[in-house]
């Protein structure tokens, strides 16, 4: 398709070319005639401008006019001065007889005059006798034979002159003629020249505003919609997405995502009305834009029957996978921008790709507010630790053998100055996608450790690390320097990552051995909540792995989750790693986890996260030293609960239990 | 040549003062006689001899004619200072010339044509023998424009009466 066109562009260059040459060439050649027209119309002109038969005609008359004078005189009819006049009425002629017709010599001319001159000198000396009749008699007849050849001069100069003239004439129009023609050619393709621009031109700005692969508007083209938008009541607008494109094209190849955009782009063709406006804004990205009555309720028709028909296609792949589509889709009745409508589009469109995909999402209000709010927080995340809005909980990873507090988990807390305290499931995503975790994860590392710093040596701090940390080249130096920096020995510090992270990062090995060498110890987080692969297990080595409370929490009712907790735990002690069961909430549980194999547990039947000064009175009340265990009575634990938690636990509410259960 | 065509003429003219054919009664080549006669609607008004018209302002040019061979000057009163010195206003003019060729003209196309009433050539009066004795003359060579018969045929030779009408 772009081929055909840059040699259609290429065949009409050619052609403006050669018309271009055309009009210079006739231009040329107009100029030339008109040159000649002026020429010939000149000669026209001089040729035309004197008669010179009329002087030989007259000459005739004078001669014949001096021979009948001097007959008179002899018969007493005329007097000697009127001849005298006469003669000099001749005499004249001899200076004013034409010898040349329009510039050129005339031979019988100059030959009459000759002889007119002649014939003059033989009258002059004649004269005084003239009275003789004889004398008489011989002029007359000497007069009569110039007067007759005069005559033929007169006749033949008359055929000559009217030659030329014809000449003269033929030439003129028929130069007019050409010259007719030029410019009629001339004005003609002219005229064809400047429709070829203009059809030239309007190519190009079709072609600038499409886009080759699918023929549908581009970006270019999208981007002067807002002109378009203006005026109309309901607007809505939809973002549609490829889902998997890249392992489309990767799989299948890119004639195959090129085959895919092109039917995309018919079925967008079919499914929008001609007031209806449609773009390829990116590679696997498309944008509609419905305008007018009921614009939202046709958005989401379109989206739907889009979303049907594409999923129709044939990827032509072996596991007779569907594609599929996300959209999001935003609408308004005049109150918002359509750039505005875009972006919320564009947000649902996200959305509906992280829900999975294949997934149509409606900006609604709620969505917008929820949008919105989600990007306040993304805003002020930047400066919640330079505010100091950051603060460390701890909750502590009991054993659940000796009942005695082993590690602390330190746990991130936001207080929002206006929005108060923010869950950490909601705002540690958005810093892993702003990318703000780094900066974030640094603090927590650094208060963590200087918090731990104060504990019994025997205690652990658990600090949780990103991905985006763990991509991070200078990690391993930051743990290492702000290990140093708060005189915690490595040992004493337990990263905590995800089987996600470790998926994102392709180098974790390393860094991982980069870290153990340091002595740091490594525990696998949320074990069973990803892939849950044992690969993982093999490839990398843990000192502690952590199992989801999904898993732990479900033990007492599915007897499969207690027989994949015991499987782990079996697998644990293959590869000398220590278990611990996360959301310990019943004392069932801790048995539960017991008889399952778990070295540790973690939950609110032990604690829930404390701040650091509760945590240093937890281990101060609890006791730390050598062989004394956590095990009292109730009674005496409830000394702890007087302290309130500094702030109330986000998410979904978890019933307050007793900080550590006695099970004496 | 045994008798001058001057002496001849004289003769005549002394002979034949009185004749009565029109147009030769006198010696044309005499620059002191009148030789020039103007009419209004064929009434006599007034005759100039060349001395009279010698005294009028004169207008002197060098100019080709298709009745020379080569640059000819010829000199006399400008035809609009005469016709202001007759003092009759015309709109056209009626030329009569010794050969009986007449002509008419309108007085705006020979003044803006430029016409002169020639009565010399190269510095000499005009002789009847030689378009004498007065050449009513255009200045061709400073006006393509002249160059057609419309001009040609109002240069009269041999001029002897100018009627205004």
């Amino acid at each position: 398709m772009t081929s055909s066109g840059s040699g259609q562009s290429r065949g009409a260059r050619w052609f403006v070319a050669a018309l271009l040459a055309a009009t210079a060439a006739l231009a040329f050649l107009a100029m030339e005639t008109s040159v000649q027209t002026d020429n010939y119309h000149r000669g026209l002109l001089d040729a035309s401008s004197y008669n010179a038969t009329f002087d030989y005609a007259r000459a005739q008359l004078e001669t014949e006019r001096l021979a009948r004078s001097i007959e008179g005189y002899a018969a007493g009819r005329a007097t000697q001065a009127q001849i005298a006049t006469d003669f000099d009425i001749l005499r004249t002629r001899l200076d004013t007889l034409p010898v040349t017709i329009t510039g050129r010599p005339f031979r019988d001319a100059v030959a009459a005059r000759d002889d007119l001159s002649q014939a003059c000198d033989e009258i002059e000396a004649m004269l005084p006798t003239i009275a003789d009749p004889a004398s008489a008699g011989h002029a007359v007849a000497r007069l009569d034979e110039v007067a007759r050849s005069i005559s033929r001069l007169a006749t033949v100069a008359n055929a000559v002159q009217g030659d030329i003239v014809a000449g003269w004439r033929q030439r003129l129009s028929d130069s007019l003629a050409d010259l007719g023609l030029h410019l009629r050619l001339l004005c003609g393709i002219g005229l064809l020249l400047v429709v070829v621009l203009i059809q030239q031109k309007l190519h190009f700005r079709r072609r600038a505003l499409t886009d080759p692969l699918t023929g549908l508007p581009n970006r270019a083209s999208f981007r002067q919609w807002p002109q378009r938008a203006v005026g109309a009541n309901e607007i809505a607008v939809a973002i549609v997405d490829v889902d998997l494109f890249k392992e489309i094209n990767d799989s299948c190849g890119h004639q195959s995502g090129d085959r895919l955009l092109i039917g995309l782009g018919a079925i967008f063709r079919g499914a929008v009305g001609r007031r209806d406006k449609v773009a390829r804004i990116g590679g696997d990205e498309f944008a509609l834009m419905f305008t007018g009555r009921g614009a939202l309720e046709r958005a989401s028709e379109a989206a739907a029957l889009v979303t049907r028909r594409f999923g129709q296609q044939d990827l032509g792949l072996a596991d007779d996978r569907r594609p599929t589509l996300s959209v999001g889709i935003a609408a308004s009745n005049g109150e918002r921008q359509l750039e505005a409508l875009l972006i919320d589009a564009d947000s649902a469109m996200y959305a509906a790709k992280k829900a999975g995909g294949a997934c149509i999402v409606t900006a609604s209000e709620d969505f917008r507010r929820d949008l919105e709010f989600r990007r306040r927080l993304q805003r002020d995340i930047l400066h919640a630790s330079q505010r100091n809005e950051f603060d460390l909980a701890f909750q502590p990873i009991v054993d659940v053998g000796e009942l005695r507090a082993h590690s602390f988990e330190a746990l991130l807390r936001w207080q929002h100055p206006e929005l108060g305290r923010i869950p950490p499931d909601l705002f540690i995503p958005l810093a892993e996608e702003s990318g703000a975790i780094i900066e974030i994860g640094r603090f927590v590392l650094d208060r963590a450790l200087s918090i731990a710093a104060n504990w019994p040596a025997q205690l652990t701090v658990s600090v949780n690390v990103s991905a985006l940390q763990l991509s991070e080249k200078s990690f391993v130096r930051m743990v290492r320097e702000t290990l140093k920096r708060n005189g915690v020995p490595a040992s004493r510090l337990i990263l905590e990552i995800t089987e996600t992270a470790l998926i994102k990062n392709a180098n974790a090995g390393k860094i991982l051995d980069d870290l153990r060498r340091l002595g740091v110890g490594i525990a696998l987080d949320d074990f069973g909540t990803g892939y849950a692969s044992m690969g993982y297990l093999q490839q990398y080595r843990f000192d502690k792995i952590k199992i989801d409370k999904s898993f732990v929490s479900t033990m007492n009712e599915e007897g499969k989750s207690a027989a994949i907790v015991r499987a782990i735990c079996a697998l644990a002690k293959e590869i000398s790693a220590t278990v611990v069961a996360e959301g310990i909430e019943t004392e069932e549980l801790l048995s539960l986890v017991g008889a399952a194999g778990c070295d540790f547990g973690q939950g609110y039947l032990f604690a829930r996260p404390m701040s650091a000064l509760q945590t240093a009175l937890f281990i101060e009340k609890n006791g730390w030293g050598g062989v004394a265990t956590p095990r009292r009575p109730a009674g005496e634990m409830a000394e702890l609960t007087v302290v309130p938690e500094a702030w109330p636990m986000p998410g979904p509410a978890k019933a307050p239990g007793p900080r550590l259960k006695s099970v004496s | 040549m045994a008798i001058s065509r001057r002496t001849f003429i004289s003769g005549c003219a002394l002979t034949f003062l009185s004749a009565n054919v029109g147009h030769a009664a006198v010696d044309l080549d005499d620059p002191a006689l009148p030789v020039l006669k103007v009419m209004r609607g064929g009434a006599p008004l007034a005759s100039f001899s060349r001395m009279d018209l010698a005294a009028m302002p004169q207008t002197a040019f060098e100019t080709k004619t298709p009745w020379n061979d080569g640059p000819t000057s010829y000199e006399g009163p400008l035809l609009a200072d005469f016709l202001a010195h007759v003092g009759a206003n015309a709109t056209q003019l009626r030329l009569l010339a010794l050969n009986d060729y007449l002509v008419l003209a309108d007085v705006a196309l020979l003044v803006d044509g430029g016409a002169i009433l020639a009565i010399k050539e190269d510095g000499d009066f005009l002789p009847t023998a030689r378009k004498g004795p007065v050449f009513m003359m255009f200045p061709f060579d400073s006006d393509r424009r002249l160059h057609s018969q419309q001009f040609y045929s109002r240069a009269v030779w041999q001029l002897i009466e100018i009627d205004l009408q």
